[in-house]
C-alpha cells in the first residue's frame, strides 16, 4: 500500500492513501479508528510533508530514509473490546452535565449542553439541532475548528451514547443521515470508525467508566476541544434518552 | 466591516487554530473571529454571520479561512496580520521564503562558520544527527528527550574525545558567548559562569546574577541526568567547569544541579576546587560543607549572590529578604488581614519544574506537608494531579498535564485553567507561582493570566475571605516581554511580586503561618 505525508501534527503523521486517512500515534491513548501505533515518532520540526509512504508488514516506511515500526495491527476499539465492559449501563446526566462544566473546554460545542457558556460554534449548534430531534445532529458534521471538527466529535458522542445504551434503531438512523462528504478528511475517519461502533479509545473508555461511575477528566486533554465536544455530545444524547424516559 | 483570507489547501493543528483564535478576539475592538476549515457547516456558520466572499464560497474542508470582524480598519489589518503570522510561526517552511536546508550536512556546507548545532528531533532520532555534527566539529544543544542512557554515555564519551560539548539530552536553556539558546533570558555580558543541570535553575540563577548587577559569560547546560547517573559520571558538567576554567572571562564558576549521586557529586567538587577559580555549588535541596574555593548555596537566588559577592571580592551576608524586614511585614499584615477563618491551604500552580521543586523543598517542612505529582513520601502524592487537596504545590509543565496541549510557560491557557480551578475552592488562602519569561516563552506569560487570577480573588471576596497571591518573574528587563510591564501587569490586579522564587516561597510562608491564628 502507497499513500503520502498530507500533515504532521506534534503527535502524529497523518497518512492520506487513496483519499482516505491513516494516523500514526506513538501515544496509545490516542488511539482511534484508522489509526496505526507505532514505537517511535518525528514531531512536527522534521519537514515529511508529501513524502511518499509505503506500508510493509511491521513497519512504514515513509521517503528514503524513514522507516518506523508499527508497535500493533488492530486494537478492538469497539464497546465489546473494552476491557471493563458493563452490560446495563447508567448514568447519572447531572453529575456528568456538572463535571463537564468544570472541565471542558468552552472553545468548542461545550455551550450544546451548558448553556452559561457561548461561542459562535455552539449557538450554531444549539440552532442546527432545533427541536432537538436525534436526525438533527448530523446536521453538525463538519462544524468547528480542528482536526476533527468539533461537530464530527459530538455527533461521535451521540453515537457512542446510543451504542452503549442499546439503541440499536436510533444509531441506525443517526448513521444513515450523516453525509461524511461534509467534513474534514481527519473528521471523516472519526466517524467512518464511529458507523462502524468503532471508537477513539479515550472516547470509549471514558463512557465505560461513566458506567461504572467513574468521571476521569483526562478526557478533557484529548485533542484541543475534542474530548470537550465528545462528552457535550454524549451527554447530549443520554439528557434526551432520560427525558424520553420520563415521557 | 470585515476581512477574510482563505488558504487553499492548508492544514492545521486544532490546538494552533484555537491558538489563534483567542489571540485574534482578545484584540481590543474585534467583534468576531472566525479560524476555521471550510467545511460545508463552517461555510454556512460564516454565512449566518456575513462573512463570505467569493475565495470562502469555493473553499473545501482542506481550506482554511480566516475572517474577522471590526469597526476599525487599522486594528482589522492588525488583525488578520497576527492572525497570519501566527499560523506562519507555528507552520512549516512556506514558499518562497530563502532557502532553509533540510539536512544537517546541507546547513554545515552552507553556513560553514557555524560552530554549534541546536538538535531537537524525537529521541529515537536524534542521536545519528549529534553523531554527525560531533563528527563535523560542531558543539551540540541536545533540546530532545527520550534518549537512551546508553545513547547518551555514547555521545557524551565522542565529544569528550573530540573536545566539544554535547550539552543534553533534554536540555532546554544554555546562554553561549552571549546568545540565549533556546528557553533563555537576554542577560548582560560578565565574570560568572554556570553550568547548569536544570533549566528554569539555569534561568533563575542567570537572571538573579543580573539583578545583583553582574552579567554571565557562558551559560552552559549539561541535561538533567548527567550528575544523576554514575555511568555519565557528571561528563559534561566536568567538561563544562573545564571550559570556564580556561575561560580568561569567567572569574567566577556557579554550578546548579537536582540531586546528584554521591561519587558524582566529590569528582564535580574536586574540579571545581581545583580549577583555580572561586566556585559557587547549588544542589538543590541537599547542603554541604564550605571548602577553600567552594561554597554551597541554599536556593537558587543564593547561588546568584554569593556569585557575584565572589566576583566583587565582597563578602557574602546570608539574607532571607533582599527587602527591607518592615516592607515585609507590612505585606504579611496587609495579605493576612482580610483571610478568613474558611481558608487554610496554599495552592502553587507553577511552569517551571526547578522552581516548583524549590518551593516544594522550602514549604514542605515547615507546613506539614505539600502533596505533589511526584512527592517523594508517597503519603503526599496528589491521587489526582488535577485535583489539589490541602496544600498542593504543582509543575503544570509536566507530561500528564501538557498531554496534547503546549507547554504552559508557551501557552498559559494550562495553567489558566487550573487558575480557575482552584479558584471554586473556599478553603484556598494563597496561590503561589512563577512567571518565567525569555525566549522561548509565551508573548505575554502575565497578562495572559491575568483574568482568571482576577476571578479568583473575586470569588474569595464573595465567598467573605481574601485570596492571596505571591509570585516571582523569572526574566529580566532585556527580555522581549519586559520585566517591568510584566511585573506591573501583575501587581495592577493586587498580585505581590517578589525579586525571586525563594524569597516568593518564603513570603507565602510567612503569610501561611498566620493564616489561621
Amino acid at each position: 500500500m502507497v499513500g503520502s505525508v498530507h500533515t504532521i501534527f506534534g503527535k502524529a503523521i497523518n497518512i492520506l492513501v487513496d483519499n482516505q486517512y491513516y494516523t500514526l500515534l506513538r501515544d496509545e491513548n490516542l488511539l482511534s479508528p484508522y489509526s496505526l501505533l507505532v514505537k517511535t515518532l518525528f514531531d512536527s520540526k522534521v519537514d515529511l510533508k508529501n513524502q511518499l509512504v509505503y506500508f510493509q508488514q511491521d513497519k512504514v516506511k515513509i521517503g528514503e530514509l524513514v522507516e518506523i515500526e508499527l508497535q500493533r495491527e488492530t486494537v478492538d476499539m469497539s464497546l465489546r473490546g473494552a476491557s471493563e465492559t458493563e452490560t446495563e449501563f447508567s448514568f447519572d446526566v447531572r453529575k456528568l452535565i456538572e463535571f463537564i462544566s468544570v472541565y471542558g473546554k468552552p472553545e468548542g460545542l461545550l455551550g450544546v449542553v451548558d448553556r452559561t457558556v457561548s461561542s459562535v460554534w455552539s449557538d450554531k449548534a444549539l440552532r442546527v439541532l432545533g427541536d432537538e430531534n436525534l436526525g438533527n445532529c448530523a446536521g453538525l458534521v463538519g462544524l468547528g475548528i480542528g482536526f476533527t471538527p468539533s461537530g464530527d466529535d459530538f455527533v461521535c458522542g451521540v453515537l457512542l451514547g446510543l451504542d452503549a445504551l442499546g439503541r440499536e434503531d436510533e444509531f441506525e438512523d443517526l448513521v444513515s443521515c450523516l453525509d461524511l462528504q461534509r467534513t474534514s478528511l481527519g473528521g471523516r475517519s472519526l466517524l467512518l470508525g464511529a458507523l462502524q461502533k468503532e471508537y477513539p479509545l479515550a472516547f470509549r473508555d471514558f463512557v465505560c467508566g461513566v458506567g461504572k461511575g467513574r468521571l476521569d477528566n483526562k478526557i478533557f486533554n484529548f485533542g484541543s476541544t475534542s474530548g470537550t465536544d465528545f462528552v457535550s455530545g454524549f451527554c447530549w444524547v443520554l439528557k434526551k434518552y432520560n427525558e424520553r424516559k420520563r415521557r | 466591516m470585515k476581512e477574510i483570507y482563505v488558504e487553499k489547501d492548508s492544514y492545521f493543528d486544532s490546538v494552533v487554530l484555537m491558538l489563534i483564535n483567542r489571540e485574534v478576539k482578545k484584540i481590543d475592538g474585534i467583534s468576531e473571529a472566525v479560524v476555521a476549515m471550510g467545511t460545508p457547516m463552517n461555510l454556512d456558520l460564516l454565512n449566518d454571520l456575513k462573512m463570505v466572499n467569493d475565495d470562502v464560497k469555493s473553499a473545501t474542508p482542506n481550506d482554511l479561512i480566516i475572517a474577522i470582524e471590526s469597526d476599525d480598519e487599522a486594528i482589522l489589518a492588525e488583525a488578520m496580520e497576527i492572525a497570519k503570522k501566527k499560523l506562519n510561526e507555528k507552520g512549516s517552511a512556506q514558499e518562497g521564503e530563502t532557502y532553509k536546508p533540510a539536512t544537517l550536512e546541507a546547513a554545515i556546507n552552507t553556513y560553514s562558520d557555524i560552530n554549534m548545532v541546536v538538535i531537537s528531533l524525537p529521541g529515537a532520532f536524534a542521536p545519528s544527527q549529534v553523531r554527525k555534527a560531533l563528527n563535523n566539529g560542531r558543539h551540540v544543544m541536545l533540546f530532545s528527550d527520550n534518549i537512551p542512557l546508553e545513547q547518551e554515555i555514547s555521545l557524551k564519551k565522542l565529544a569528550k574525545e573530540k573536545g566539544l560539548l554535547m550539552m543534553g539530552p533534554d536540555c532546554g536553556t544554555a546562554i553561549i558567548n552571549g546568545k540565549p539558546l533556546c528557553f533563555a533570558n537576554v542577560v548582560k555580558k560578565g565574570p560568572i559562569g554556570v553550568v547548569g543541570a536544570s533549566g528554569t535553575g539555569l534561568q533563575e540563577i542567570t537572571c538573579s546574577i543580573e539583578k545583583f548587577g553582574s552579567g554571565v559569560s557562558q551559560g552552559i547546560g549539561t541535561g538533567g541526568r548527567d550528575l544523576k547517573s554514575e555511568e555519565i559520571g557528571g561528563t559534561m558538567m566536568l567538561m563544562g567547569i573545564e571550559a570556564l576554567k580556561n575561560d580568561p572571562e569567567t572569574k567566577v564558576i556557579t554550578i546548579v544541579s537536582k540531586p546528584p549521586v554521591e561519587s558524582v557529586a566529590k569528582k564535580v567538587i574536586d574540579a571545581l576546587e581545583n580549577s583555580g577559580k572561586p566556585g559557587v555549588v547549588h544542589f538543590i535541596g541537599l547542603d554541604g560543607k564550605d571548602t577553600k574555593n567552594v561554597h554551597f548555596a541554599q536556593n537558587l537566588e543564593e547561588a546568584a549572590k554569593m556569585a557575584v559577592a565572589l566576583a566583587n571580592n565582597k563578602k557574602f551576608e546570608r539574607t532571607l529578604f533582599t527587602i527591607p524586614d518592615s516592607e515585609v511585614d507590612a505585606i504579611v499584615a496587609k495579605e493576612t488581614a482580610k483571610i478568613a477563618s474558611h481558608q487554610k491551604y496554599l495552592r502553587g500552580l507553577y511552569t517551571g519544574g526547578t522552581l516548583a521543586d524549590e518551593a516544594m523543598i522550602l514549604l514542605n517542612d515547615s507546613l506539614g506537608g505539600v502533596y505533589s505529582f511526584d512527592h517523594v513520601d508517597k503519603n503526599f502524592i496528589l491521587k489526582d494531579p488535577f485535583k489539589s487537596t490541602r496544600h498542593t504545590i504543582v509543575d503544570l509543565g509536566e507530561d500528564v498535564f501538557t498531554n496534547g496541549r503546549p507547554h504552559p510557560m508557551i501557552e498559559p491557557g494550562t495553567r489558566d485553567d487550573r487558575i480557575l480551578l482552584e479558584a471554586k475552592d473556599k478553603e484556598i488562602a494563597l496561590m503561589l507561582m512563577d512567571v518565567v519569561i525569555g525566549y522561548g516563552s509565551h508573548v505575554d506569560p502575565a497578562g495572559a493570566i491575568l483574568d482568571s487570577l482576577k476571578v479568583a480573588k473575586d470569588n474569595a471576596e464573595k465567598n467573605g475571605g481574601y485570596l492571596s497571591i505571591v509570585a516571582s518573574i523569572t526574566g529580566t528587563e532585556g527580555d522581549y516581554q519586559g520585566f517591568a510591564d510584566q511585573k506591573r501587569k501583575l501587581e495592577s490586579i493586587g498580585v505581590v511580586v517578589m525579586p525571586s522564587n525563594y524569597q516568593a516561597s518564603m513570603l507565602a510562608l510567612k503569610i501561611m503561618e498566620k493564616v489561621g491564628k
